[in-house]
């Protein structure tokens, strides 16, 4: 090692206010100026309205309210500004100050909705392609009719592991290394296939994959300014999972967004500084960086077999396009580089590439808000457009939100990696099957 | 000399500090007509350069019971008179490990003997209130300190005397005293801007000009031994405190920490300097202020620093002393020199109806205005009793918008927020819209600098220093004032040297980087002239 | 693990992207930066030495044979050359401008404030101003914080573009995005056209177009029916945006892996050599692996140095000395914008002949670390670093990538 650099001083969210030049850097990269009249940019109400809150007081800039949340200010500031989480912090004290949003309250709370809507799958994902019901939600609730819904797996992924575990007969004696994996709420209630595949994925490579009892990572809650909330369901995830990472068994997930609250937004954000969150966040690794991982200590089995040898629907989608990835900010966040991109890169015959867009504009619950609805696919537009004059009907992406809505917004089916890779391996899971 | 202008008045007053404006407005509503006259701008003197405290006397409570008899009093009327210029944020006395813990019981003494109210903050609560205070502090008292615009209370007064007939000429300095049969009769005044002279006839003189009363005492061939005590602050970055934290210890460098706004202030030091406009702000000091902060908050030193300036006290130096006063030589610690003030007639020297108010600090404005008023008024015959102690001040109008200035952190915010538009901010770091700066403008008339706006208005005060604002506000200065572009340039130019001054001893870390960005901004994307060399020696 | 592995994304780090790519096609090639470099805060002009009277090259070929430790030097005599055609090139594909082709000469362009700026290669917007003796009419757009014309010179006028009421302040990107759109140009030229009065060229503030520019700036002169050229303003830079944009897409189209937003913070060593970089990234440290890698962090400025109230200077990441003044008093001169510049332009890390960076023994700290940009030490007689930003950032850029691909 060579001697370490003094990491930037004052750490704590509201005080990087202090390190601002002034340098517009992030002005001109927030994707949501240039789309609204309504935001002034990262800068003005980041560091610059920092200087006028008062800790004791709400905050009366009400513009801080158009930010998406969406972290490119941060990650283009070259002086250390946490923009993004400034704002989220000034939100949430905004929230606090107007009092109650049931919009807000229901979309804060899509962890319950996935569970508790899983018996009703049917009649819910009729009630939401129906547009009178999305109309009046809108009118209502002000959700907007516009924004895709992922539709109700009618099972969740832990029902699917708990059988599977039972029917398994399981050896006494089992050496193989242990991973955790985190599903988060999505692939729980809505796309059970993608923790099929991770699971399977990662057995493929010699793990024994534990799904211990976890809650929603709370981004949701906390993008929507219920922090009190948030911080119980943070508590909840640290303690049921710190303990692994202490020992040393990794955490794998497969939600970008919700790992990156789990690795960052618990201290930065919600401003948690126990050992438990700092021991989670050191322990918990998007699946793509801990396959990359894998395979960087050679590690990672490499039967990939070409796209050629993909089951027929999939290799059609590809056709002869390349294939688009999107890094979604969130993932951006992570600061580890792009490894699902490095390893769809062994995938034989794969071709995929890196998209110069820096949000797709849903940025998590922002975009499926009446108000901000437009906003949401004006951000995401030089995307979908780029997606459109590939000509590809395929494309990758790690999060589920934003995968939703460039499907939706670009006519393109758009898989997390995965799916690639799953595929690549030889390995599948149905959809709707239980088992 | 010829004098282009003759002006009449009853008593002309030297010096736009506060003691000055306070006596411009005693007088002007004791019904005399009153001229004040100010070399530069009001409130440019220590007065502006000042730490900013509006003291509970707690400071001088074991070794200058005078001046903490005299602050406390006034601090209540302060609080009382002039509402808008104060950010009540309470003051706190707190002993951390270095300081002796001998000297809580006199100091407690010292304040119940003088009326100071104390009150014990528990430690617990203390951090609660200031989670940045070092927790190592092992007594905290509350007091009655507040902050005070001193700008904005120098402005009030002098509204408040225009309004009774009293008159103030900026840019006017004193040049000469005018004597006749052992009595001073007026003086003549020059107009800094346009080179022309003014004569002012008056019946009595107050030279009330802070650290120059030596030298305008020496117009009138007085002899006043003035101790210029210079004091260098530093504005950090971050508003670490909400209170006003004092060190509760024998009074020394640094140990005073002030909110101020959207910074917060460190000072000060004390050094006796030969000149009252020595102003340099050494490399050390600033190091010496930082390592002060350090010991009331730990991480003090990890904010941006982002200004320094520097004041020097117009400390008397009696040739007798008073019990428990020192002797002072230039570079020693002023600190043990009385804070209290005096008032002295210059008639031993042939300038009867001239009289200087010397010492005191900015808290007790109103006092030594009284004071210098009752004896004004007894050299004139004049009857009229003290009404400034009843007479609530008004809030500075001429700005539009019901005052300048507001005394929350979050209102400049709040006010741009609740605009119907939110566009045209010129000074983005401090919000400042194109409109303030035009009204600046126009109220100030011909000749106003970016740096007199800077004054009125904050401009270019932010972390920013100027590097965005500068260019934008000598584009609507040109354009409002209808200036040549080489004069809006040349303004510019000008604004940029002044604030580096002040920036230049700040210049490591983000500060440094800033000026550096600052600097690319200038130089590479506008190519200001580079400034001739010879300018220096002007200014 | 990445062939190339380069550390900041300014005029050096990014342009080091590009020409690796151009070296070796092949290569695997990492950036890692914390924030956007100067592009974004630059004029987006390049400067490679402003004070040149004849053929620049021959110029800095001279500067460099004077100044045997200026980084020119140190890149060698053929790297700028090299450099500037190459970044033509690429300045062609993503359709920007930038033409070099020897021997070049400094143009002439103009400021906000009317001054007259001297920089050798120019993007189309700049180009327009290359004549002298023209009588350019100055515009600007009513209510715009950011661009005075009466500051500028004579003629000037004020029009008003459709912006519509825009409740918060349009910044100069904000600008540059309506010209991207026809009806707004074609606007924009009704009005300047109606009052051109016989002015041999227009004037704009730099923001004539952010996707689009050649084509905003050739609709415009056809329609104005004289030479269009913009001035450059306050951050953001428009042009220097451009750019940024149009290498970022030209990269990541080319399999160049950009990760901003992360600070490396160590490198991590392996013998004589680095085996790759730790990222402060979230969570837990980053490893990244890399056969050679090039530091371009930058200045004090651009965050490649550090610096502090005692008067040290330090680098942030590998430790490496900085060659500077310890007292803090003679840092900067008295005047901001003294013609002599400020000792702390000069600070920097010192490196051998083959662009390696010099531990405190005065041997390179690692056989494949190699430094390029304004994180090298400029020596204190030279031209003033500001003279010479981009070529600087160019030639060692090109010098470094192409050491760096080719060691052992
Ligand atoms: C570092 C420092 C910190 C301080 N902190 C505090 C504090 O926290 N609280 C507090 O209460 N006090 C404080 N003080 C003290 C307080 O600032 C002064 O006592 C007070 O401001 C003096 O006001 P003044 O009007 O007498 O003098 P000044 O404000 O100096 O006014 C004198 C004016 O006279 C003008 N003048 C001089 N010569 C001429 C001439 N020939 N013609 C025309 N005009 C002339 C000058 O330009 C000047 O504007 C501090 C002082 C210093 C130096
Ligand atoms: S937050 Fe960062 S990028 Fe934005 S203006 Fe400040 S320093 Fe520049
Ligand atoms: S988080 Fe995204 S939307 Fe919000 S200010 Fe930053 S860049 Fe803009
Ligand atoms: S993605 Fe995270 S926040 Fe969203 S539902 Fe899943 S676990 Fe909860």
């Amino acid at each position: 090692m060579i001697e370490p650099r003094e990491l930037p001083y004052l750490q704590e969210t509201p005080f990087t206010a202090d390190h601002c030049l002034k340098c517009n850097i992030c002005t001109q990269a927030c994707p949501v100026v240039p789309v609204t009249d309504l935001f002034p940019g990262p800068k003005t109400v980041g560091p610059q309205a920092q200087r006028f809150r008062d800790p004791d007081l709400p905050s009366p800039d009400q513009s801080v309210d158009y930010c998406s949340g969406c972290g490119i200010c941060t990650l283009v500031c070259p002086h250390g500004v946490r923009v993004m989480e400034i704002n989220t912090q000034a939100k949430a004290k905004l929230a606090e100050a107007k009092g109650f949003s049931l919009r807000n309250w229901i979309l804060g709370h899509n962890a319950w909705w996935g569970v508790l809507g899983t018996p009703f799958a049917p009649l819910l994902n009729w009630a939401f392609r129906f547009k009178p019901f999305r109309w009046l939600a809108e009118k209502t609730l002000g959700i907007s009719a516009r924004a895709a819904f992922p539709t109700w797996a009618g099972y969740t992924f832990r029902s699917w592991w708990r059988k599977r575990e039972k029917k398994r007969a399981q050896p006494a004696e089992d050496a193989r290394p242990v991973v955790v994996y985190y599903h988060g709420c999505s692939t729980n209630s809505y796309e059970p296939r993608i923790g099929k595949l991770a699971v399977q994925i990662l057995e493929h490579n010699g793990f024994r994959v534990i799904v211990p009892p976890q809650a929603c990572c709370g981004l949701p809650l906390q993008s929507n300014g219920m922090f009190a909330e948030a911080r119980r369901f943070a508590r909840k995830n640290t303690s049921a999972l710190a303990d692994y990472a202490r020992r040393g068994i990794p955490i794998v997930g497969t939600a970008g967004s919700c790992i990156m609250a789990l690795k960052g937004d618990y201290e930065h954000i919600l401003g948690l500084h126990d050992d438990d969150t700092r021991a989670l966040a050191g322990g918990i690794y998007d699946i793509s960086e801990f396959l990359w991982g894998l395979h960087q200590q050679g590690k990672l089995k490499t039967d990939f077999r070409p796209v050629s040898a993909f089951p027929p629907e999939l290799r059609a989608l590809i056709g002869d396009s390349i294939v688009p990835y999107h890094a979604p900010c969130q993932l951006k966040a992570h600061g580890m580089g792009r490894p699902a991109l490095d390893l769809l890169d062994l995938i034989p015959e794969l071709r995929v590439v890196e998209m110069d867009a820096d949000c797709c504009g849903i940025a998590g619950t922002y975009g499926y808000k009446a108000e901000k609805r437009q906003i949401a696919e004006d951000v995401g537009a030089p995307l979908f457009r780029r997606i459109r004059e590939i000509g590809a009907r395929l494309a990758v992406c790690d999060t589920e939100t934003c995968r939703w809505h460039i499907a939706q917004m670009s006519g393109a089916r758009v898989v997390h990696p995965v799916e690639l890779l799953a595929s690549a391996y030889g390995i599948t899971a149905d959809e709707r099957a239980m088992i | 000399m010829q004098a282009e202008t003759t002006l009449n008045c009853d008593v002309l007053v030297i010096g736009g500090g506060a003691t000055g404006a306070g006596v411009l407005f005693d007088l002007a509503q004791r019904g005399l007509r009153v001229i004040l006259a100010e070399q530069n701008d009001v409130a440019t003197g220590t007065s502006g350069r000042y730490h900013g405290l509006l003291h509970s006397g707690g400071r001088y409570a074991v070794r200058d019971p005078e001046s903490a008899r005299e602050c406390i009093e006034e601090n209540w009327i302060v609080r009382r008179i002039a509402p808008h210029t104060i950010e009540d944020t309470g003051g706190w006395f707190a002993a951390f490990p270095p300081d002796d813990p001998a000297y809580i019981p006199l100091w407690l003494e010292g304040c119940k003997a003088v009326g100071i109210p104390t009150e014990p903050v528990p430690l617990a609560q203390a951090l609660r209130e200031e989670p940045h205070l070092n927790p190592q502090a092992y007594a905290i008292y509350r007091v009655p300190d507040a902050a005070c615009d001193s700008f904005e209370l120098i402005h009030s007064l002098v509204e408040a005397a225009a309004a009774l007939g009293g008159v103030t000429l900026t840019y006017h300095r004193v040049c000469a005293i005018e004597k006749h049969g052992g009595k001073v009769i007026g003086a003549l005044l020059q107009n800094r801007r346009t080179g022309g002279y003014v004569r002012v006839h008056a019946h009595a003189i107050v030279n009330a000009a802070g650290p120059w009363a030596g030298e305008v005492a020496k117009l009138a061939g007085a002899d006043i031994h003035m101790t210029h005590d210079r004091g260098v602050m530093v504005a950090m970055n971050v508003r670490w405190v909400n209170t006003i934290i004092n060190r509760l210890a024998t009074p020394d460098d640094g140990d005073i920490l002030v909110p101020v706004g959207t910074v917060c202030v460190i000072g000060t030091t004390s050094v006796v300097v030969e000149r009252p406009d020595d102003l340099d702000i050494p490399a050390r000091e600033i190091t010496q202020m930082l390592d002060a902060g350090e010991v009331m908050i730990p991480n003090f030193r990890k904010a941006r620093a982002l200004r320094a300036w520097a004041g020097v006290r117009p400390l008397y130096d009696p040739p007798q002393k008073r019990a428990g006063e020192a002797e002072g030589g230039v570079g020693e610690d002023g600190r043990f020199i009385t804070r209290s003030f005096r008032a002295l007639s210059h008639a031993d020297v042939g300038a009867a109806g001239m009289l200087s108010i010397v010492g005191g600090k900015l808290t007790t404005y109103r006092q030594m205005a009284e004071k210098i008023s009752d004896e004004v008024c007894a050299y004139l015959g004049v009857s009229a009793p003290c009404r400034t102690a009843q007479t609530p001040l008004p809030k500075p109008t001429w700005l539009g918008n019901g005052g300048r200035k507001l005394h929350a952190l979050t209102h400049r915010l709040h006010q741009l927020e609740h605009a119907p538009t939110h566009n045209n901010l010129i000074c983005e770091c401090e919000i400042i819209t194109r409109d303030q700066l035009e009204t600046a403008i126009r109220a100030s008339g011909e000749g106003v600098s970016l740096d007199d706006l800077r004054r009125d208005l904050r401009l270019g005060m932010g972390p920013c220093q100027a590097g965005f604002c500068g260019y934008r506000a000598a584009g609507v200065l040109g354009e409002t004032a209808h200036l040549p572009p080489a004069d809006s340039i040349a303004a510019l130019a000008t604004f940029i040297e002044e604030r580096f001054r002040g920036n230049r001893p700040l210049l490591w870390g983000h500060q440094l980087r800033q000026a550096l960005l600052d600097e690319l901004i200038y130089r590479r994307a506008l190519g200001v002239p580079t400034p001739q060399p010879e300018a220096h020696a002007a200014d | 693990m990445d062939d190339l592995l380069i550390i900041g994304a300014g005029w050096a780090g990014l342009s080091a992207a590009a020409f690796a790519l151009h070296l070796k096609p092949k290569a695997k090639i990492r950036v890692i930066a914390q924030g956007i470099g100067s592009l974004v805060v630059t004029p987006g002009w390049l400067s490679l030495l402003d004070s040149a009277q004849g053929e620049v090259l021959a110029a800095v070929r001279d500067l460099a044979a004077r100044h045997p430790d200026h980084p020119y030097a140190l890149a060698g005599a053929e790297a700028l050359e090299r450099a500037v055609r190459l970044f033509a090139q690429i300045g062609a594909e993503i359709e920007l401008g930038y033409q070099a082709e020897p021997p070049l000469y400094n143009k002439r362009v103009f400021t906000a404030l009317g001054s007259l700026q001297t920089p050798a290669i120019l993007p189309y917007g700049y180009q327009g101003a290359a004549q002298a003796g023209e009588r350019p009419l100055f515009v600007g757009f009513e209510g715009w914080r950011d661009y005075y014309p009466s500051l500028s010179g004579e003629p000037h006028v004020l029009i008003a573009p459709p912006i519509g009421a825009r409740p918060w302040d349009l910044t100069p990107t904000d600008y540059a995005r309506h010209f991207d759109q026809p009806p707004f140009r074609a606007e924009v030229a009704r009005q300047v056209k109606a009052r051109l009065n016989g002015a041999t060229s227009v004037a704009f503030p730099a923001v004539l177009g952010l996707e689009h520019h050649a084509e905003t700036v050739q609709s415009l002169q056809d329609r104005l029916g004289v030479p269009v050229f913009e001035l450059p303003t306050l951050p953001p830079s428009v042009p220097g945006a451009r750019l940024y944009n149009k290498l970022r897409r030209y990269l990541l189209d080319r399999g160049v892996r950009l990760q901003i937003g992360h600070p490396v913070v160590r490198g991590v060593r392996e013998g004589k050599r680095l085996a790759g970089v730790e990222v402060a990234a979230a969570g837990k440290p980053q490893f990244f692996g890399a056969r050679a890698v090039i530091l371009a962090t930058g200045n004090l400025y651009g965050g490649g140095l550090f610096s502090d109230d005692s008067g040290r200077v330090w680098e942030g990441i590998f430790d490496l000395p900085v060659q500077h003044n310890s007292d803090r008093q003679t840092w900067f001169s008295a005047r901001m914008l003294a013609a002599e510049g400020h000792a702390v332009h000069r600070f920097g890390i010192r490196a051998d002949a083959q662009l390696k960076p010099l531990a405190a023994e005065g041997a390179p700290l690692a056989e494949n670390l190699f430094a390029a940009g304004h994180i090298l030490a400029q020596p204190s007689e030279s031209p003033s670093p500001f003279e010479t930003a981009e070529g600087v950032a160019l030639a060692t850029a090109y010098r470094a990538a192409q050491l760096a691909l080719t060691q052992p």
